[in-house]
């Protein structure tokens, strides 16, 4: 009887382990999407209706873009739909709520896109007062969804350690339309905390550079 | 009783997946300062663009360690420059790297090109396993490698995603000097036939010319952890 219980504790142990190794978690954002591709993007003509939706793997990680066929249901949180198409400063909340997080994966882009530091930062939000913002800058950390005349450069590189960042390509649609993947290796205060949330927020203006906020991936790994 | 034995059959089970998940990861990175020809500042005519701000001895890219050859007087060499092993003139030229680790899942490689092109065939990687497999991918300028130098007329850019699975590789970039120079990393997810097999060597065969492109290799590190 001893030895049942020993071995049925064991067993919960091990089982306990082997699920905190499954470390990616998709953070479902259709609740602050605001607009569908066709909507804000199509206005402009690119190519819309090749942009993808559902359930994606880019580069090894998984994402779940808001959306579906019909083209019916909003894809992702853009800022210039936010502010209207004006100026002005926009933010989102996203509540995450996992524990133990060490990366965070986004796909991000702009519309237009500028070198300019201070247009957009992401703050994340920690459970026990850990925050962390980040500037990502154009032409580095994002650039235009558009291969044309505005931001076209990324540093292509992952983070180098915690506290750092890194963007990568995600896809690509071959008629000369992307979305890129953030990397942020979160400080190590968060290894303790919950993640509580994240918070972007865009100050840019049409023309200029206006985000948009496609997918969320946290992991409890490193890059 | 009966129960009692699928409990226990369970535990050996989930701890068998969790060891083999817990297994050490290796990352080894591969001593290549024997098949060196160049150092920066050696070659071709003269050495590279800005060749003093070259990276050499251990360094990390990408959380990646790495081992470029080379001393701080640079006197020793640091990379295997194909434009150099064919004397400045066309014609094919190799390498084989011998690596000898067991259960390599990923490649990585730091590799650009001297001048460059979209024009495929000029380039490609052979690895070779112990227990016959073999596998040859075919690096294309612009998305697999470019021109170490950032300017308007050779290759400029790369893939800059990683492999979306076995058997396929990606490149991103590892350094840059802020003068516009670079060093970029290709990382090769090894297809499954390499699983239990022992990664024998890397072959580099380049089939280039000076003017057109000419690939170097300045560091390789292997992994038995996928990218």
């Amino acid at each position: 009887m001893k030895n049942r219980k020993l071995s049925t504790l064991l067993l919960m142990l091990c089982l306990g382990t082997g699920l905190a190794n499954a470390a990616n978690k998709t953070i479902n954002i259709s609740s602050v999407a605001n607009n569908s591709w066709c909507g804000d993007l199509g206005i402009y003509n690119l190519n819309c209706s090749t942009f993808p939706y559902g359930t994606k793997h880019y580069n090894g990680i998984p994402f779940v873009i808001a959306g579906d066929k019909k083209g019916t249901e909003n894809n992702a949180w853009f800022s210039d739909f936010a502010a209207g198409g004006g100026s002005g400063v926009v933010s989102v909340t996203i509540p995450v709520n996992v524990a133990k997080v060490k990366t965070v994966y986004t796909l991000m882009n702009t519309i237009w896109g500028s070198t300019e530091s201070g247009l957009l930062s992401i703050t994340f939000t920690g459970s026990e007062g850990a925050t962390w913002t980040f500037d990502p800058i154009g032409g580095t950390n994002v650039r235009d969804y558009n291969n044309g005349n505005y931001t076209d450069t990324c540093i292509c590189q992952l983070p180098g350690g915690v506290g750092q960042s890194g963007t990568i390509n995600a896809w690509v649609n071959g008629l000369g339309q992307r979305l890129d993947e953030q990397i942020y290796e979160l400080p190590a205060a968060f290894a303790t905390q919950t993640l509580v949330s994240i918070t972007i927020t865009d100050s840019g203006n049409e023309g200029v550079q206006r985000s948009f906020l496609a997918a969320v991936t946290v992991s409890t790994t490193g890059p | 009783m009966k129960r009692h034995k699928i409990s226990v059959l369970m535990l050996m089970i989930c701890l068998s997946t969790v060891l083999t998940h817990a297994a050490k990861v290796t990352t080894t990175s591969i001593d290549i300062s024997s098949f060196a020809d160049t150092t920066w500042c050696g070659a071709p005519a003269g050495g590279f663009i800005n060749c003093s701000t070259f990276p050499f001895g251990e360094q990390t890219y990408d959380g990646i360690p790495f081992l470029i050859p080379g001393n701080a007087q640079g006197t020793a060499s640091n990379i295997w420059a194909a434009d150099v092993e064919a004397g400045g003139n066309s014609g094919t030229v190799s390498v084989t790297v011998p690596i000898n680790v067991a259960k390599v899942k990923t490649v990585y490689t730091l590799m650009n090109t001297m001048w460059g092109t979209g024009a495929s065939g000029l380039l490609s990687v052979t690895f070779t396993g112990s227990g016959g497999a073999t596998w040859t991918v075919d690096l294309t300028g612009n998305v697999n490698v470019r021109d170490y130098n950032q300017n308007g007329s050779t290759t400029n850019s790369i893939l800059c995603q990683l492999p979306g699975g076995v058997g396929k590789t990606a490149t991103i970039n590892a350094w840059v000097n802020g003068e516009g120079q670079r060093l970029d990393e290709q990382v090769y997810e090894l297809p499954a036939a390499f699983k239990n097999q022992t990664l024998v060597s890397m072959t580099i065969t380049d089939s280039g010319n000076a003017g057109e492109q000419r690939s170097f290799l300045a560091a390789l590190t292997v992994s038995t952890a996928a990218p």
